[in-house]
């Protein structure tokens, strides 16, 4: 345990702190342009809801399509009495 | 894990630009085009948000099977001098992480169209990526010089897609549009093929020149530019053409044949002598013939939406 706070302070001592070495530098381009891409998955998902929502697409998942119920009377059972 | 193997990379470290090359941009750009015009040349209406999403969707879905081929053609890329600078044969980005990429992005361009779009498109779009990457990349390509010929069906189906995006189905224009692109495939990269003909000999793909000789090649562009044309001036006469489409596709097609023709005449000896002047140049021309056809399908479109369009078009 002592070691290891030895070798973390030689490590900074280093520059090899993990938000101070060169290699994040060289990384941060690419992470950007990752996170300018999954922030624009997020607007396009978000933006075609709103359109779809607006248009009145029925968005119910498969399960919630059809609602009977088993219990409950068949469709027209009322009116043929 | 050491710090050492936290720090070092090495000096060629993939950036977000060699992951986008992975997508083959340019085919994109061509896929992105001819998709958005056969969504919008079909009748209904799309809403622009939908529309631009299913693009973006059926653009993905490409540049994945583009780094799906990559993945696989690795090997022969490194090879090609029209290849060897692609991110895995430079060494940019492992094939393990085109893999990755390949199989993410095609699942993830499925899945989206089926939702933003509908099951047609999603189901078309899954199987253009399957024929590029499986049938045409893995089965075709090292197998048969008529590679191209059942691989272009690959690159003719965004429009289809398009199409089906906004009318849930395939129709006679849409078939249209991919035959299109189908029969312009072989004869556009056998014109590569011939000026290119060392760099596949080299990597031992067995395009038409390496297998079956010039000679052979000269006639069949001939013979694929004469079955193009009239299925390029067919358009004319159905919901997506018009006179507009009627007069550039007669001219594009005349054009075409001719150069086909000039290819069909002259041998190797004449052709190394000009440095392959008449065939670069049908490549070239090759490339604006097919812009040129869609981008009047979408003028035509244009004109039928602002209430332009000629009402006595004689139609199939």
């Amino acid at each position: 345990m002592r070691g290891g706070m030895i070798s973390m302070s030689k490590g900074i001592d280093n520059g090899l702190l993990p938000d101070s070495h060169e290699i994040y530098g060289r990384r941060r381009g690419r992470n950007l342009a990752l996170g300018a891409c999954l922030a624009g998955v997020v607007l396009m998902i978000f933006a075609v809801t709103v359109v779809k929502l607006a248009e009145g697409v029925d968005m119910r998942g498969y399960d919630h399509t059809f609602e009977t119920v088993p219990s409950a009377p068949a469709a027209g059972a009322e009116t043929s009495r | 894990m050491t710090d050492a193997a936290v720090t070092q990379t090495s000096p060629g470290e993939a950036q977000f630009g060699d992951y986008v090359a992975l997508l083959k941009p340019r085919v994109m750009r061509l896929v992105t085009f001819t998709a958005a015009v056969g969504l919008i040349a079909a009748p209904g209406f799309v809403h622009p948000v939908i529309a631009v999403a299913a693009i973006l969707c059926i653009a993905v879905g490409a540049g994945a099977s583009g780094a799906l081929n990559m993945w696989w053609d690795a090997d022969i890329d490194r090879l090609m001098a029209r290849t060897a600078g692609r991110p895995i044969p430079s060494g940019r980005v492992t094939g393990e992480d085109a893999l990755a990429v390949g199989l993410t992005l095609s699942a993830l361009s499925v899945m989206f169209l089926f939702l933003f779009g509908n099951a047609a498109a999603a189901g078309l779009l899954a199987f253009t990526i399957f024929f590029y990457a499986v049938v045409y990349t893995m089965w075709l390509k090292r197998a048969t010089p008529q590679n191209i010929v059942i691989g272009g069906a690959a690159g003719a189906f965004p429009p289809m897609i398009g199409w089906a995006v906004a009318t849930g189905g395939v129709s006679l224009e849409s078939l249209l549009m991919f035959a299109l692109i189908f029969l312009w495939t072989p004869p556009h990269f056998w014109a590569l093929a011939l000026f290119r003909n060392d760099d596949y000999a080299a990597a031992g793909v067995p395009m038409l020149p390496v297998v079956a000789g010039t000679r052979a090649t000269r006639r069949q562009i001939l013979v694929y530019a004469l079955i193009l044309a009239p299925a390029a001036i067919l358009p004319a006469f159905t919901g997506i053409g018009g006179p507009l489409y009627l007069a550039v596709a007669l001219m594009l097609n005349a054009k075409f044949v001719a150069g086909a023709w000039a290819i069909r005449n002259r041998d190797d000896a004449a052709a190394e002598a000009d440095g392959y002047r008449v065939e670069k140049r049908f490549f070239g021309f090759s490339i604006a013939y097919l812009f040129l056809h869609f981008a009047v399908i979408l003028l035509e479109a244009t004109l039928r939406a602002l209430g332009l369009g000629l009402g006595a078009w004689p139609m199939i």
